[in-house]
């Protein structure tokens, strides 16, 4: 059957399970929001829509892997791949940056795609040759290996950590654009590219750190995902960025509050899609998003492109 | 009116090539013959790619919906209805023309970077629809095109007759392309790549002629598609992902954009780059990592990155700068600065990243 | 020269504004056939928004435009320049990858109605007509060349080249000298000249420079801050206290 109706309002009529639901489409936004964040945020500084941002989930995800079963023996294993895992990835995207990405800013945007692209096949590849092709899996902390109970229904503990951990994160990059000189340069740097280099800003460090704190935002995401015991894959990159597109177009490129609200529409409409249109939900959510084109483009938050 | 390349010197490629390929099957292995014919159709489908991405400089991201559509469509024509293969074969193009319309006419609307995200988005659907919708596609298991199905002499997978026929049709397809491009439509579309505004005001409906490229590509597209069906067999939901489309745009760079040619070159070399790795690398892994990997991703990426900054004008541009010099250094003059494109390929330089279609308000 | 017959261009309480900006406020303008006007005022003053207007590329908030007595106000671009309007820009816009030949082959082919053409090469079409526009602004020897390969004034050439090839009988030149040494200026304003006469053109520019308009205008309109503040002969509007008071430091 294409719509399962019946399963679809008996749950909206059980407010247990509306809250459940609820509760469920936060963590996948929380996890939507920081890909996004990021992903908004290379866009809004550097101009370039970044294709392998799903990779930076990935590689945050088998490096949380990595990590936990290299330290599996010292104590407070998770919490430390937990921590590291985005600063690695953070490196290795601001390598990225300065390497390959720097030589390709004044190129047609197909040059820009066709490296991105490549990015995507190549750290695919590393992580099939590194861990092999098989899913893999962390199992969560101890700490917070139980669940709550929400009207009656189990509430995993993890993902309510997860959801405080992505809003600290959400406050602490809000702070960081609104209230320190770095975020006031990154903000200018978003509204006028050339006026930032004409008031003497070292633009070129200023793209790398904004591309490796976006880089460390999708790390930390596919960090915290594979926390959530999320099946880590070589093919997660490819997955996971539709989903950051969409988000991104109904949020608006290049704005993080955009993000945070584009997250949690596509989550929400996605868990509750899933009840309604089980077959179809993935379909559903790109019809979202070519709606969201046709009618507003640029988003909720976004600004128009300049013509 | 001479259509073809302007020196006698020019053809000699093409005739070298016409002669290779005419030779190919009585020379080459099945296996090889096979990997050769998918080569051709995914020459015709870069190119007509192509003739959205370098000569309208527009970036689209769902020419795989397209091109999936034209292979399901003579598929389930086939399985479902019985249809004669000609008439199946017939419609694959048509449909794809038809879907292009209306994908087009949407997109179009769009500027820049929101065409390419649209276009991903109408693609993701097609292919969501294709794979979930088993009980029509069989989704996941794929859809069997039965050697029955098809007429006797290219019904064989890597037979020479099927090699022949899609090798012929892909021909006759480029032929069209070709002369589509050189024509008056093909220039003009070449001055809305450059310069929408100015185009406008030389009296050019910049979206009407977008439209009808669209179109156009994706008729060739659907074409690549069916014939596709009929080398493979059988036709998967992966045929509508984006991933391919992605592909083939990795093709046409890899090739050269700005050039005819440049896409099929660039088919040729990412298929036969796959096909080589394939070899090369899982021996070496299972050594050195203890499994079996191809490593394709790496060795395709790695082009890519390496083409991205080194050769943005493709290999086929670097191979036609290197012909130019060495036809200079040889003593002849050279192409004297013809009135109207340059000598065969009238793409010039790298395409310009589109620019955004006048909003109508 | 030719006396100016009829009314060719009219406006009427045209108005266009950007947000807080009156790019053009109020404007009643009028050409007759065969003249050669001018309008001049200070950076901002609304004259390419005012050009955009007529040509179809912004759409004014209110007012009508007629040409040759018909109303065109809501008209697309490439609708307007069939009616025999030609343009050209204040920042160069022409096609940088194409030759020159191509430049102006496509204009000629838009004009005369073969751009659909899809299967006849293109190469050789409409080639004595795209070789006469070149000659007659005297880019014949370059015609070979991409035109991103070509001097700042030879660009504004082939500029002209392609507004001419669409056969107008309005040509609309924003600020063809800019940006041009003395010397270009000099013999672009020649080139205007004649082939305006040759063509038996009506011609509208704006200029910065007070040279062309007082060589070659014989009406001069004055726009300030979106509307007209002075009209008439070179002379009289230079004599305008009015013009003047904002021309203050400049030389007019």
């Amino acid at each position: 059957m294409l719509l399962s109706v019946s399963s679809f309002t008996s749950c909206l009529s059980d407010p247990g399970c509306v809250v459940f639901q609820l509760l469920g489409g936060l963590s996948m936004a929380m996890v939507l929001f920081l890909i996004a964040s990021g992903l908004s945020l290379i866009f809004g500084v550097l101009g370039i829509v970044n294709f392998a941002h799903g990779s930076m989930y990935m590689m945050g995800a088998f490096t949380a892997y990595w990590l936990v079963s290299r330290f599996a023996d010292t104590p407070g294993h998770f919490w430390i791949a937990l921590a590291l895992a985005p600063l690695i990835v953070a490196l290795i995207g601001g390598a990225v940056e300065v390497v390959l990405l720097r030589r390709i800013y004044r190129r047609p945007h197909f040059h820009q795609f066709l490296l991105t692209f490549g990015l995507i096949l190549i750290i695919a590849d590393v992580m099939r040759m590194s861990f092999g092709g098989e899913f893999k899996s962390i199992s969560r902390p101890d700490l917070l290996s139980g669940s709550v109970s929400v009207m009656g229904r189990p509430f995993p503990e993890y993902n309510i950590f997860l959801i405080v951990v992505a809003l600290a994160v959400a406050l602490g990059m809000w702070l960081l654009l609104q209230r320190t000189g770095l975020g006031r340069t990154i903000r200018a740097a978003a509204s006028d590219r050339e006026m930032t280099s004409a008031l003497g800003v070292n633009v070129p460090l200023l793209f790398t750190i904004v591309f490796a704190l976006g880089a460390g935002l999708g790390g930390l995401a596919g960090a915290l995902d594979a926390g959530r015991g999320v099946a880590i894959s070589p093919t997660m990159d490819v997955q996971i960025i539709l989903l950051a597109f969409i988000v991104v177009v109904v949020g608006g490129l290049g704005s993080f509050g955009g993000s945070l609200l584009g997250a949690l529409i596509i989550a929400e409409v996605t868990t509750f899609g899933v009840l309604l249109v089980p077959q179809f939900a993935l379909a559903f959510v790109f019809v979202i998003m070519a709606v969201a084109l046709l009618l507003r483009p640029w988003g909720l938050l976004g600004k128009p492109l300049e013509e | 009116m001479v259509i073809g390349p302007e020196t006698w010197r020019s053809w000699l490629p093409l005739l070298a090539g016409a002669g290779l390929m005419a030779a190919a099957p009585f020379v080459l292995s099945d296996f090889k013959v096979i990997l050769l014919s998918e080569v051709v159709i995914f020459a015709l489908f870069a190119v007509s790619y192509n003739l959205l991405l370098g000569y309208c400089g527009l970036v689209s991201f769902g020419h795989a919906a397209l091109f999936g559509l034209g292979g399901y469509t003579l598929a389930l024509l086939l399985a479902k209805t019985g249809a004669p293969f000609l008439a199946a074969l017939v419609a694959a193009p048509v449909l794809g023309a038809a879907a292009a319309l209306v994908m087009g006419f949407l997109a179009l609307r769009l500027a820049q970077i929101y065409f390419a995200l649209f276009t991903l988005a109408v693609g993701q659907i097609a292919w969501s629809v294709a794979n979930k919708w088993v009980s029509f596609t069989n989704g996941d298991d794929s859809l069997a095109v039965a050697a029955t199905s098809i007429p006797d002499p290219i019904s064989s997978p890597g037979s020479v007759s099927l090699y022949f026929f899609i090798v012929a049709i892909v021909a006759a397809a480029l032929l069209v392309l070709y002369l589509v491009v050189n024509s008056a439509f093909g220039y003009t579309l070449q001055a809305i790549r450059e310069n929408p505004t100015r185009a406008e005001f030389v009296g050019v409906p910049v979206r009407h002629y977008r439209l009808l490229a669209f179109v156009i590509s994706g008729f060739f597209a659907g074409l690549a598609g069916g014939l596709f069906a009929v080398h493979n067999h059988f036709v998967h939901p992966e045929m509508l992902f984006w991933l391919l489309g992605a592909q083939v745009l990795l093709m046409s760079l890899l090739g050269g954009v700005h050039l005819f040619w440049g896409p099929a070159l660039g088919a040729g070399l990412v298929v036969y780059l796959r096909d080589s790795v394939q070899g090369v690398f899982p021996e070496l892994t299972e050594k050195h990592l203890g499994q079996i990997l191809t490593l394709e991703g790496l060795t395709l990426g790695a082009a890519a990155l390496v083409v991205a900054i080194f050769f943005p004008l493709g290999v086929g541009g670097m191979l036609q700068r290197a012909a130019r010099l060495a036809t200079m250094r040889l003593g002849s003059r050279g192409n004297a600065p013809s009135e109207g494109q340059a000598s065969g390929s009238p793409v010039l330089h790298g395409p310009v990243a589109a620019e955004e279609p006048r909003d109508r308000s | 020269m030719d006396p100016a017959g009829e009314t060719i261009l009219k406006t009427e309480g045209l108005k266009k504004h950007f947000g807080g900006v009156r790019a053009v406020d109020g404007v009643d303008f009028s050409l007759r056939e065969g003249e050669i006007g001018s309008i001049i005022g200070p950076n901002g003053a609304g004259k390419t928004s005012f050009f955009n207007l007529l040509t179809g590329h912004v759409p004014p908030d209110s007012g009508t435009v007629f040409f040759k007595g018909e109303p065109i106000t809501r008209l697309s671009p490439h609708q307007i320049c069939k009616r025999g309007i030609g343009r050209s820009f204040q920042r160069i816009n022409i096609f940088s990858s194409l030759t020159v030949f191509a430049n102006v082959q496509v204009a000629v082919l838009s004009q005369q109605g073969k751009s659909l053409n899809l299967f006849s090469p293109a190469r050789n079409l409409v080639r004595r007509e795209t070789l006469q526009i070149l000659e007659s602004v005297g880019l014949n020897e370059l015609a070979g060349h991409t035109a991103a390969s070509l001097s700042h004034g030879d660009q504004k050439r082939v500029e002209l080249a392609i507004a001419l090839a669409n056969n107008p009988d309005l040509l609309l030149l924003d600020e063809p000298t800019a940006g041009m040494s003395p010397q270009e200026t000099a013999s672009s304003i020649d080139l205007i000249e004649r082939v305006t006469r040759e063509r038996g053109l009506t011609l509208l520019f704006t200029e910065h420079d007070m040279d062309m308009v007082f060589s070659i205008s014989q009406t001069v309109t004055v726009m300030h801050q979106g509307r007209i503040i002075a009209s008439g002969t070179p002379q009289g509007v230079r004599g305008n206290e009015n013009v003047q008071r904002v021309y203050l430091g400049e030389t007019v």
